[in-house]
């Protein structure tokens, strides 16, 4: 029992950081995500008959259902680094409440490759003919959104870190996970574009996010936990 | 657990709401622990040995552990005593990685008791951790920081901020010459090993739980971890290493082990 120890709030700032500088270090895993984002939301309208009103019509599955598959793409990322270099395990047995530890790098990588996403989507909608008055509305539910997918994505990714074949299993798990967050983002969107009040989707989005935020760290960490068994 | 965050930090909230938010951090730090539940409800009754407490003593006691169909320990006992160290020659695949990963908590024994300083480890794992340092064959090290950027994220984990002597400790370890601005990924497997041993040295642990700590080094880096060991025990603190050389330690203070079946 060594007398002085360091605070728990301040080795998950260790930890954010060092995450933040680990992504300057290595641009790669955080701008495949935005770059698949951005590229898929482009190529919805060739594929289309590029008749605004049907493009509108669209819009929200459209920006829905890449936000869902580019944030798996980045889950992969999420835990398996520091699984296969053993950072985990120091972190199980530093002392420090491994939860903690866990939401500090859910965190970063919700910065990483939530956030991006939250910035692009807006113009994202624009190209898929949403109107500029959507945007506020738009960009609320895809915040909410991100966040409960990065949320939700972590119990995923701790509970394939084991896998061989980590990715698709990754995905059966998380999607099913994550449906609520997709009907009721996509409606909120919806909602937004049509120039109607969007608010009651937003809050059940938002209420899902305080449900992942409060349940699912516990759940992701006890699913890391397992897999280092 | 959780609640180290507000207890040993009190200038974070006023107070006045210390309390609740105290008691909610507990119930949290509870259910973080839900897989353990056994833990949880000892932990209200814990007894809670001083810091200066004379006898920080590991103590196995008939330790079964099963991986998958194989029995792999079969009722294992041994103590350590504070300034000692215990060497396992045990030959391949007889569980010397799985008794380690058992003793830092990685793994969970089917049977028997784990106890540190009299308090059995499962009651309050936080604290042995906190005692205790493992070094296993991943070195945890992240290949695209320096030396320097691992030492002082590994010693924030751990250490309250302050002057930590980063430079030192690499110093000491042999590894002064090396180009600060190099990332750890263009180092050599020995001296990557020596950077994780100058952050053992960081740590202030009393227990060191080590898995194959000379692999890749040479020799000089061998007498490097055995001085780093003296060191260690000559200042009371206690080490399990599982190796097939044994390293040249203090007789008087050294035990080794050559197979589990033999009596520890």
């Amino acid at each position: 029992m060594s007398a002085s120890r360091a605070s728990t709030a301040s080795a998950a700032l260790a930890v954010l950081r060092r995450d933040l500088l680990l992504a300057v270090r290595r641009p790669g895993e955080w701008l495949q995500p935005l770059a698949f984002f951005v590229l898929v939301t482009v190529l919805f309208p060739l594929a289309v008959d590029p008749e605004p009103s049907r493009l509108r019509q669209l819009a929200p599955a459209a920006l829905w259902v890449t936000l869902l598959l580019s944030s798996l793409l980045a889950l992969e990322f999420l835990f398996r680094e520091d699984r296969r270099d053993g950072t985990l395990e120091q972190y199980l047995v530093s002392g420090q409440s491994f939860t903690a530890l866990l939401v500090a790098k859910t965190a970063t990588h919700w910065l990483l490759t939530g956030l991006p996403l939250v910035l692009v989507g807006p113009l994202a909608a624009l190209s898929l003919g949403a109107p500029p008055q959507a945007l506020p509305g738009v960009c609320v539910a895809l915040l909410l959104g991100s966040v409960s997918l990065s949320l939700i994505g972590a119990i995923g990714a701790g509970l394939t870190l084991g896998a061989r074949s980590g990715g698709a299993l990754l995905s059966l798990l998380v999607l099913p996970l994550v449906m609520p967050v997709l009907v009721f983002g996509a409606r909120a969107t919806q909602l937004a574009i049509a120039g109607d009040e969007a608010a009651s989707a937003l809050y059940l989005l938002a209420a899902i996010g305080a449900l992942s935020l409060t349940l699912a760290p516990l759940a992701a960490a006890a699913a890391v936990r397992i897999s280092l068994e | 657990m959780v609640s180290a965050l507000l207890g040993h930090n009190p200038r974070l909230v006023p107070a006045r709401v210390t309390c609740s938010f105290k008691q909610a951090w507990a119930d949290v730090a509870k259910l973080v622990d839900a897989a353990d539940l056994k833990s949880a409800s000892r932990r209200g009754v814990r007894v809670r040995v001083p810091p200066s407490a004379p006898n920080l003593r590991l103590e196995v006691h008939k330790l079964h552990l099963w991986r998958g169909d194989r029995h792999l320990l079969r009722g294992l006992s041994f103590a350590l005593d504070p300034g000692s160290t215990l060497q396992l020659l045990w030959p391949n695949g007889t569980g010397k990685t799985s008794l380690l990963r058992c003793l830092a908590g990685f793994l969970h024994a089917e049977e028997g008791q784990i106890r540190w300083g009299g308090v059995s480890v499962r009651a309050d794992r936080d604290a042995f951790h906190w005692d205790m340092a493992y070094l296993g064959h991943d070195t945890a090290l992240k290949a695209d920081l320096t030396a320097l950027e691992n030492l002082r994220f590994a010693c924030a984990l751990r250490v309250p901020r302050g002057e930590v002597p980063l430079q030192a400790a690499l110093d000491s370890v042999g590894l002064s010459k090396i180009d600060p601005r190099q990332p750890v990924r263009s180092l050599s497997a020995g001296q990557q090993r020596r950077v994780a041993l100058a952050r053992l040295s960081l740590w202030d642990a009393k227990l060191w739980l080590l898995d194959e700590p000379a692999s890749n080094l040479d020799a000089a880096g061998q007498a490097v971890l055995e001085a780093l060991l003296k060191a260690h025990m000559e200042s009371g603190g206690a080490a399990i290493l599982a190796t097939h050389h044994a390293l040249a330690l203090p007789q008087a203070h050294c035990r080794l082990w050559q197979s589990p079946s033999d009596p520890a």
